[in-house]
């Protein structure tokens, strides 16, 4: 095969692909329409994955302000501005940190359980099955999936965000000597309503993100047990490099104020 | 008890053959140069992009945060560079060590104990932990070090170069402010977190593949408990390397 029957194939085989993606989001929605139908299933899946990853999101978040409490007095311990500790570091943990870093875990936990479920369901050929039984498996499996993981991930974000300051005053008065009050002092200069409109909707689009990711390649996973496993493996890395390629996207629109 | 005995087992069994030299017998340190390079060399592509989006958002939200605080915006170099050094860098990295690296080492462990084949080399008398195990998790250590150096210095290439997009501020001058606020020992300390993620997250995902289900549906099963249990684990990691180095 020639260098340009290659390059030639090469550039069909994206095209199929990225018509495949944008088919998929789109009968994806059109899916959410049944979704009164699909209650019950939706309520099971959103109890299944957001039930289940409450305890640890909750604690992993509460290390996530930890972490930043005592990387950000480390900056601010040169300028003698100790007292801007708590609205600083809630701001970033709030508005940058925080929604990347928690909906990176979530990747690996939601994401992971709905791309390895929907994969199973590939390889063991229950989709085709459906299919052949004239339901439509977009509507019947994937939509009701996608809507409690989307769902699911942006509750947890949100937890994840509140456990955050509890993590970094926790952390500020037992190892950096902040009394929770100075901690608290400029909270609300610091952290504005734009900021933590700016954290939600992050954390909003971070969920369907995650949720859209992990649907798709759960749904055309291939080649029997091994495709599971690399349902998750694609799955999770290009959640979080979308997330992260998200972030940037926002950073550089002057999202909440950004710019 | 049983799970505490079996826990031990499983650990002595891959940091045994790394104690006792065991593994780097009869040409066994070969397998950790393969390990190495699938490792670090395949994750570079990915740890490239996700360093460029990472610069991007660090320079443009620390910008908000030092004209929030400060009305001006020069120490964004020092500032960005501070945190991409001492807490992202390592953390991104290992994130992305656990879903590429981790979970394919589950599923592809999973899969040979389903198969049999780690049986047939038991039986054969090849020690498993020696050549499957020990090397795996020496070259995610090397990885996860090598490959927090540079995503923290391509990150803050890239941060130089946004910035003048970004914040109007030229990358000469960029990179002259950028070492500021840090010191080598923050370096030796985030590679040492590499270091520690990449070990922590090879551990567990070949923990998961061990204890995989036999069965067509273990593999799924193992490649999802190593990132679900490797992402849990980041964190808590990073918050005591935190707390213990600053």
């Amino acid at each position: 095969m020639t260098l340009v029957a290659r390059c030639a194939a090469e550039i069909r085989q994206r095209v199929a692909a990225a018509a495949r993606f944008v088919r998929f989001a789109l009968e994806t929605v059109r899916g959410l329409r049944a979704l009164p139908r699909l209650w019950q299933p939706f309520l099971d899946h959103l109890a299944h994955l957001g039930a289940r990853s409450v305890p640890v999101t909750m604690m992993v978040a509460a290390f996530v302000g930890g972490i930043m409490a005592i990387q950000v007095e480390l900056e601010l311990r040169d300028f003698g501005a100790v007292s801007y500790l708590g609205g600083l570091s809630a701001s970033v943990t709030f508005r940058t940190v925080g929604p990347a870093l928690i909906a990176f875990l979530l990747a690996g936990r939601v994401g992971a359980y709905t791309a390895a479920e929907l994969a199973t369901m590939r390889v063991t050929e229950q989709i085709d099955a459906l299919r052949v039984l004239g339901a439509d498996p977009i509507e019947a499996l994937v939509a009701p999936r996608f809507l409690a993981a989307a769902v699911a991930s942006f509750l947890l974000l949100f937890c994840g965000l509140v456990a955050t300051i509890a993590g970094g005053v926790i952390v500020a008065s037992t190892r950096l000597g902040v009394a929770p009050e100075r901690f608290l002092l400029r909270l609300p200069e610091l952290v504005t309503t734009q900021s933590v409109v700016a954290g939600l909707c992050k954390s909003l689009l971070f969920g369907l993100t995650i949720a859209f990711v992990s649907c798709y390649r759960g749904f055309y996973a291939e080649g029997g047990a091994k495709g599971v496993g690399e349902a998750v493996r694609v799955g999770t890395v290009h959640s979080i490099l979308s997330i992260l390629a998200l972030d940037a996207f926002l950073a550089s629109l002057g999202f909440g104020g950004g710019r | 008890m049983n799970a505490l005995a079996r826990e031990l087992r499983f650990f002595a069994s891959i940091v045994g053959p790394l104690v006792t030299g065991q593994m780097f017998r009869h040409g066994r340190w070969r397998r950790c140069v393969d390990e190495l390079y699938a490792v670090a060399v395949g994750t570079v592509p990915v740890l490239l992009a996700a360093c460029a989006f990472l610069s991007v958002m660090l320079v443009s939200e620390f910008s908000f945060h030092m004209r929030l605080v400060l009305q001006q915006d020069s120490l964004v170099p020092g500032f960005s560079t501070a945190i991409l050094l001492r807490e992202l860098g390592p953390v991104v990295c290992a994130f992305l060590l656990a879903a590429r690296v981790g979970a394919g080492y589950a599923a592809e462990l999973a899969t040979r104990k389903a198969t049999e084949q780690l049986e047939a080399l038991e039986a054969m008398g090849v020690d498993v932990g020696a050549f499957f195990l020990a090397p795996r998790l020496l070259a995610g250590a090397i990885g996860g070090c090598l490959l927090t150096i540079v995503g923290v210095f391509s990150s803050s290439a890239a941060a130089a170069l946004f910035a003048s997009t970004i914040i109007r501020r030229n990358p000469e001058d960029y990179f002259r402010f950028m070492w500021w606020m840090t010191h080598p020992r923050d370096l030796g300390i985030a590679a040492a977190k590499g270091a520690v993620f990449g070990a922590l997250v090879v551990y567990l995902s070949l923990r998961a593949g061990m204890r995989a289900k036999p069965g067509s549906s273990g593999s799924g099963e193992a490649a999802t408990q190593a990132v679900v249990g490797s992402s849990v684990a980041i964190f808590v990691a990073d918050f005591l390397v935190t707390a213990l180095a600053w």
